[in-house]
């Protein structure tokens, strides 16, 4: 019977392990979510947009409305994926995974195929590059609105002289 | 006669006057000693007769004209008695379980667990009276209400544009015309050419 017992103690947490794991996996988006927007500092950001400023304050629900090659004498470089419309539709990726980090999505996911139910060990580099890949996107989502900000403010002191200048004459 | 003083001594030690003070305060309420046993404790069904109400006043240590039954099967010939807390019960009272201010076989109501010194005073004076707590407790409603329909055009975000997403941002695949698919482009911050 003491025999039984230690088997059972070994092998019956390993049958949970595959429905632990799976529920993991169900939430990795979350987890990321979670970990990385506590991180993001709002500090004054309502009291900028409502009450101070609220006439440079960027339009969080829409794209910037500015050139976005303006003040780069080099240009930018272009976003770009290196998967097609036809790989992502045949891997059924959802919507909202269709970003720019959905190379490393899918990299995750066929890993996630290959070696499943030990995902957790075996995809943590797949992991932990896709979620480094949307941690940069949120950065640069932060720096867009950062950019659409102190351009509106520009735009703002330009009219300002403007219209003092034309005053003057 | 070195023995017969130190008898007396003891005997006079019997006598204590805190004893004989322990009198003047001892119990005025009636303390049943009928019941011994689990049987005893058990009520008895419904008394029908004058002489069965008697007898079950007797046996809860009430007089007749006291004894109301709660007319519940479950609990017998039990009677009713109004409830109140530890509080309103004599505080210098020689009790026998001085800790819940009780006697061994006093008669309490059914819910008498239900009130305690600590516990809901029914016959207690509030510092609110009841439209004063129904008005406190609209009052929070309420606010909060007005606070949530005045906060409503200033929702709260974070300082970022909306998320940028391959093929034109997704248009053919949230359903957009494919006649008038825009072009839009994204960019990161690096510069394109190295000088």
């Amino acid at each position: 019977p003491l025999i039984t017992l230690f088997i059972s103690l070994i092998f019956v947490p390993r049958l949970f392990k595959v429905y632990i794991f799976n529920y993991l996996d169900k939430n990795l988006d979350y987890f990321h979510c979670v970990v990385w927007r506590s991180t993001i500092s709002t500090m004054g950001n309502m009291w900028y947009a409502y009450v101070s400023h609220p006439d440079t304050a960027p339009d969080f629900n829409k794209p910037p409305t500015f050139d976005p090659l303006l003040g780069f004498p080099n240009g930018r470089k272009e976003r770009c994926i290196k998967a097609t419309r036809e790989e992502l539709d045949k891997a059924n990726i959802p919507l909202s995974k269709r970003d720019y980090c959905v190379d490393y999505f899918l990299e995750l996911i066929k890993c996630r195929q290959q070696h499943f139910p030990n995902t957790h060990a075996q995809c943590s580099h797949q992991f932990h590059a896709w979620e480094q890949c949307e941690k940069e996107d949120e950065v640069l989502r932060l720096k867009e609105y950062e950019r659409e900000k102190r351009l509106k403010e520009r735009s703002k002191r330009i009219a300002c002289k403007e219209s003092l200048e034309t005053l003057a004459e | 006669m070195a023995t017969l003083k130190k008898s007396l001594s003891l005997l006079l030690r019997q006598t204590k006057p805190y004893i004989l003070q322990k009198h003047t305060h001892l119990s005025m309420t009636s303390a049943v000693s009928a019941a011994y046993w689990n049987k005893d404790w058990k009520p008895s069904p419904l008394p029908r007769t004058p002489e069965e109400r008697a007898a079950a006043a007797k046996k809860y240590g009430l007089r007749p004209e006291d004894y109301n039954i709660l007319m519940d099967e479950s609990l017998g010939d039990y009677p009713y008695l109004p409830a109140t807390s530890h509080s309103w019960r004599d505080p210098f009272e020689d009790y026998d379980h001085p800790g819940d201010k009780r006697h061994y076989g006093e008669t309490f109501p059914p819910d008498y667990e239900l009130i305690a010194d600590d516990l809901r005073d029914p016959k207690a004076f509030g510092r609110y009276t009841y439209g004063q707590i129904v008005a406190g407790y609209f009052l929070i409603f309420a606010g909060f209400l007005l606070a949530w329909n005045i906060l409503k055009p200033y929702p709260y975000f974070l300082p970022r544009m909306p998320k940028q997403y391959p093929f034109n941002d997704l248009y053919l695949e949230k359903g957009g015309d494919p006649a008038a698919e825009p072009v839009i482009k994204h960019y990161t911050f690096e510069p394109a050419t190295q000088e």
